[in-house]
């Protein structure tokens, strides 16, 4: 649990830098309710955010109060402008020292040396504010370069490698050109402005704590980082599937490796979602007395309990469509369940982003090979989310990957019992007020929903301890106050690159 | 409250039987490798074993164990493996990891896309339709339709670019955008076109009255209007891929012009160039429903004006050159004009072929240029053979083409000379143009047509253009970006 210290009294207007990536305020989804609740619930904070998009989006996915403005930063589309006009000298010496800190970050690329890496991404922030990367690192000299240290540094790995190194392919000429691509767009939101700010707070690791370092770089922003799911084991699981070329993905994985790591190490504060992802914050270099956890938290009476349950046996399944959520386990297990309970239905609520409109008709082939059709429903987004939770009698959750699921809290706000995936916080979050099965475990979720759609005295057991674990633990103002707590810690504290700045206080001495 | 200071077991603290790290201890980290796994991991290690093969780093294993269900505590617990962190490296220690990403990958090589030919004939189509016309019109139109069929092919380039700006999705705004500016530029320079002509018209006595001044202008604006709308269509709808809609949006204005060329009249001929700009546009609005990412703003276009500045500059050669050796003899060129995208696309996927499979620059570059040169070649040769056949053709059945105005003679050889030869260096052009050098391309084919104007030999001066564009060939192969 969260022990900060009180509150500042209200009227202190604080300015928060807030830095999200593909969430707020574009997409729909667990983490962009969670930033909404938090700018909505701390209205005397006035909000920056800068918010990596893939392309330039053209509206928003949730309504923006009045206390937060919006910047886009996205990696692809047009590039950044070139700023301030130079003569053919001047842009050749800059280029030159883009290119020197692109050939220091590669070289850290390719060592798994945080420092390193650190330092040259801390150059390019810098050169970043005198004007655009792009030209240098979209150039014939930066693809040359990215191919010959790539693989100069493959060979004399492989020379001195041992069994448990981790691995750094010779690159083919197109693994190196795809790197370059990726890399010139993976650092554009270093030309980005960063926003004046008492403190910055990044809403996941990854694109948006360098967001948040660039910040810490250029305006001395301290920042809190907060982690929802794992970033990096986020971006592994991603990867798993997906037919990458070895050395493309090998780089990629280094690249957020390294990144992660840094944000760890620079962040004044690192707030998990889960006592579960202090394992991998403290593998991946965070201090742990600078890790709190803070649970996410509902409006209960936004979430009141459901009085009656359906008359069927219905399982409910809510949340958005991706394999992370593994609706492939759910459905094959929900087969298994149709064997014993021929009366019983799967309704799947929520929407598909755009990219995976593909593994929906995966799941729906799926279905319709096991004869479901009719049976399992792909209903969509609904407009009232309560409804998709009083549909069901149970509602289940196999997801591969998770931080602190809402709808598993929600669900238990409303009496339902939820059967879910041992995965990030979810244990945590469901205690004894449901029941925990093993990911991609058929067998294991269908035993779970064939037990509780059985039992109507277990269901109102659990979903009684549901509700009252989730008014005890995961109320919205428990999170907020946490947060209004956190930003005055974070802002006071002094990281050692801050020498020049007076009052050497480290976050761990403040409670 | 103080997160409690425990560095986690790594697989190297299981192998030492110790609970943590000792950095004085002498084992070396592939010791672990030899130790064998206990039964239950090893049954792990049996479903992951694919996935270790492709594994990058220990903790890439962590996070699919974690994954597949296998948290710290079930594998400190359960499994006798120290942990999350502990189990994956002694998983990632063992034989045979990471084997998979030093695998040489194997694909076959790109196949020529022969659907891209059938774009030759579609290119055809708003021209024919605007010449059916023509024919039948005032003589403005006649200018006024060169200006558009000129426009329209800078244009299509400029669509291009902005079609590819939104890879994943359908820039439909962005291309509606682009649909109404280049029915818009073609009133303008229709207009224009009718007002130069009324001007020179009324110098040679050609256009008298008030009337027939204003009727000129119309005409003009109106031909101008129609084919640059219904040109700009059609590069909509093929930037789209949608090459069916394109034959079926030409249709009713091919069927009206045939009408009209067999029968002249004034409403057949408005009813024509409505049907040419109506259709098109249409189908165009139709395929550009979904509104896509891109916002449509002129400075949106911006970065495709380069190219249709190009573009321009290769209509003006284009036509100076059709003037010098007659329309039919470049008809060949017209027509295969997606026989040349596809070879230029397929040299394209070829460089990428070889990028993929090659980490030596001097193989690559010497791969590369035979390919992108190996291309140009094979399309000159071939309109050099369609030439072959055509005189063939005629010597053996000397009646066959009369009725067409086939080149003969000292203009034939001309044109049996010249036309591959600009086809080579139009494919070398076009390959250097899609790597970014539109540039100086402009400047060579203005130089091209400034050199075509001033007399000099369109045989030689095309074979000069095509061995001109080779070194410069050379030198894109050099750089890296071109294997993208």
């Amino acid at each position: 649990m969260t022990v900060f210290p009180p509150a500042p009294p209200s009227g202190s207007r604080t300015r928060v830098a807030l830095y999200t990536e593909g969430t707020y305020p574009q997409a729909h989804g667990g983490v962009s309710v969670w930033v909404d609740q938090l700018v909505r619930g701390l209205g005397d904070h006035q909000f920056a955010v800068q918010a990596i998009s893939g392309l330039p989006f053209t509206r928003t996915a949730l309504e923006v109060p009045g206390n937060v403005q919006v910047e886009q930063v996205p990696l692809w589309g047009p590039p950044p402008g070139r700023g301030r006009r130079a003569d053919r000298a001047q842009r050749r010496s800059f280029e030159a020292e883009v290119l020197a800190a692109y050939e220091a970050l590669l070289s850290a690329l390719c060592r798994l040396d945080v420092l390193a890496f650190a330092g040259a991404l801390r150059r390019l922030s810098d050169l970043g504010q005198r004007g655009s990367l792009t030209p240098a690192l979209d150039s014939a000299r930066a693809a040359q370069l990215t191919l010959n240290l790539w693989d100069r540094e493959a060979r004399a790995f492989a020379a001195r490698r041992d069994r448990l190194s981790p691995r750094l392919p010779r690159p083919t000429v197109a693994e190196a050109l795809d790197v370059q691509v990726w890399l010139e767009h993976a650092l554009r939101p270093l030309s980005s402005v960063p926003p004046e700010a008492d403190v910055g707070h990044a809403v996941s690791n990854g694109f948006a704590a360098l967001l948040a370092l660039h910040g810490r770089w250029q305006r001395a922003t301290p920042f809190v980082l907060t982690e929802h799911g794992i970033y990096l084991r986020e971006r592994y699981i991603e990867f798993r599937r997906a037919s990458l070329a070895p050395g493309y993905k090998t780089m990629l994985l280094r690249f957020y490796r390294l990144l992660c790591s840094a944000a760890y190490r620079e962040a004044a504060l690192v707030l998990p979602g889960s006592h579960y992802n202090r394992r991998w914050e403290e593998r991946l270099g965070a201090d742990p007395d600078k890790i709190q956890c803070v649970y996410n938290g509902i409006d209960p009476s936004i979430f009141p309990p459901a009085e009656t349950e359906p008359g069927e046996p219905v399982v409910s399944w809510v949340g958005r469509v991706d394999p992370l959520k593994d609706l492939e386990t759910l459905i094959r297990a929900f087969d298994l369940v149709r064997r014993r309970r021929p009366d019983a239905r799967l309704r799947l609520f929520g929407g598909t982003p755009a990219g995976n409109e593909g593994y929906e008709q995966h799941c729906r082939q799926v279905a319709r090979g096991l004869n479901l059709d009719g049976i399992v429903s792909f209903e969509g987004r609904v407009d009232d989310i309560t409804d998709a939770y009083r549909a069901g009698q149970v509602v289940a959750l196999t997801s591969v990957s998770e931080g602190f699921p809402y709808t598993v809290i929600e669900a238990m706000a409303m009496g339902r019992p939820p059967v879910a995936t041992r995965v990030g916080g979810v244990p945590e979050a469901v205690g004894d007020a449901g029941l925990i099965v093993r990911p991609r475990d058929a067998l294991g979720v269908a035993n779970a929903l064939t037990k509780l759609l059985g039992d109507a005295a277990l269901r109102r057991q659990l979903g009684q301890a549901a509700r009252a674990r989730v008014m005890d633990l995961f109320t919205l103002d428990g999170c907020l106050d946490a947060y209004r707590r956190a930003y005055p810690v974070a802002r006071a504290a002094r990281l050692p690159g801050d020498a020049d700045l007076p009052g050497q206080l480290v976050p761990g001495e403040l409670w | 409250m103080k997160g409690p200071p425990s560095p986690p077991l790594t697989g190297f603290d299981v192998l030492a039987g110790r609970a943590a790290p000792d950095p004085v201890e002498d084992t070396h980290p592939d010791d672990l490798a030899e130790l064998p796994l206990p039964d239950k991991l090893r049954e792990v290690d049996l479903t992951l074993r694919p996935d270790r093969e492709r594994a990058v780093d220990a903790l890439e294993l962590a996070a699919y164990l974690e994954a597949d269900g296998l948290n710290d505590e079930g594998l400190r617990d359960r499994y006798g493996a120290g942990g999350l962190f502990a189990a994956a490296e002694w998983l990632y220690a063992q034989r045979g990891t990471g084997r998979a990403l030093e695998r040489p990958r194997r694909e076959a090589p790109p196949r020529f896309p022969w659907e891209l030919a059938q774009r030759g004939p579609l290119y055809l189509l708003p021209g024919l339709c605007g010449l059916l016309i023509a024919q039948a019109t005032p003589p403005v139109t006649g200018r006024a339709f060169i200006f558009a069929a000129a426009f329209g092919w800078g244009y299509s380039l400029l669509i291009a670019t902005v079609r590819y700006a939104e890879p994943l999705g359908t820039p439909g705004r962005a291309l509606r955008l682009t649909l109404w500016l280049g029915g818009l530029c073609g009133l303008l320079g229709g207009a224009l076109s009718g007002l130069l002509f009324a001007a020179t018209g009324q110098a040679t006595g050609q256009v008298t009255g008030q009337g027939s001044w204003a009727a000129s202008w119309l005409w003009g604006t109106a031909m101008g209007g129609a084919v640059a709308l219904a040109g700009s269509a059609a590069g909509v709808m093929l930037a789209l891929g949608e090459r069916a809609q394109v034959a079926g949006a030409f249709a009713p204005a091919l069927l009206l012009g045939g009408m009209l060329y067999v029968v002249p009249g004034t409403e057949l001929a408005l009813a024509s160039l409505a049907a040419l700009a109506l259709f098109p546009a249409l189908l165009a609005l139709r395929v550009t429903r979904e509104p896509g990412d891109l916002p449509a703003r002129l400075a949106t276009l911006r970065p495709g004006l380069g190219l249709a500045a190009y573009g321009w500059a290769l209509a003006a050669a284009f036509a100076e050159l059709s003037l010098q050796l007659g329309g039919w003899a470049m008809l060949p060129l017209v027509l295969s004009a997606g026989v040349l995208e596809a070879g230029v696309w397929n040299a394209q996927q070829g460089l990428q072929y070889v990028a993929r499979q090659q980490g030596s620059f001097t193989l690559l570059v010497r791969r590369g240029a035979a390919r992108v040169l190996g291309t140009a070649l094979a399309y000159a040769l071939g309109l050099l053979a369609v030439f072959a056949l055509v005189a063939g053709v005629r010597w053996a059945w000397p009646d066959l083409l009369a009725s067409v105005a086939a080149p003969a003679g000292a203009l034939g050889r001309a044109a049996l000379l010249t036309v591959p030869a600009f086809g080579g260096a139009l494919l070398l052009s076009t390959w250097l143009a899609n790597q970014r050098r539109e540039g100086w391309l402009l400047a060579f084919w203005l130089g091209y047509g400034a050199a075509l104007v001033l007399g000099v030999s369109p045989p030689g001066l095309s074979l000069l253009a095509a061995l001109a564009l080779i070194p410069p060939t050379l030198l894109a192969l050099r750089d890296l970006r071109s294997y993208r």
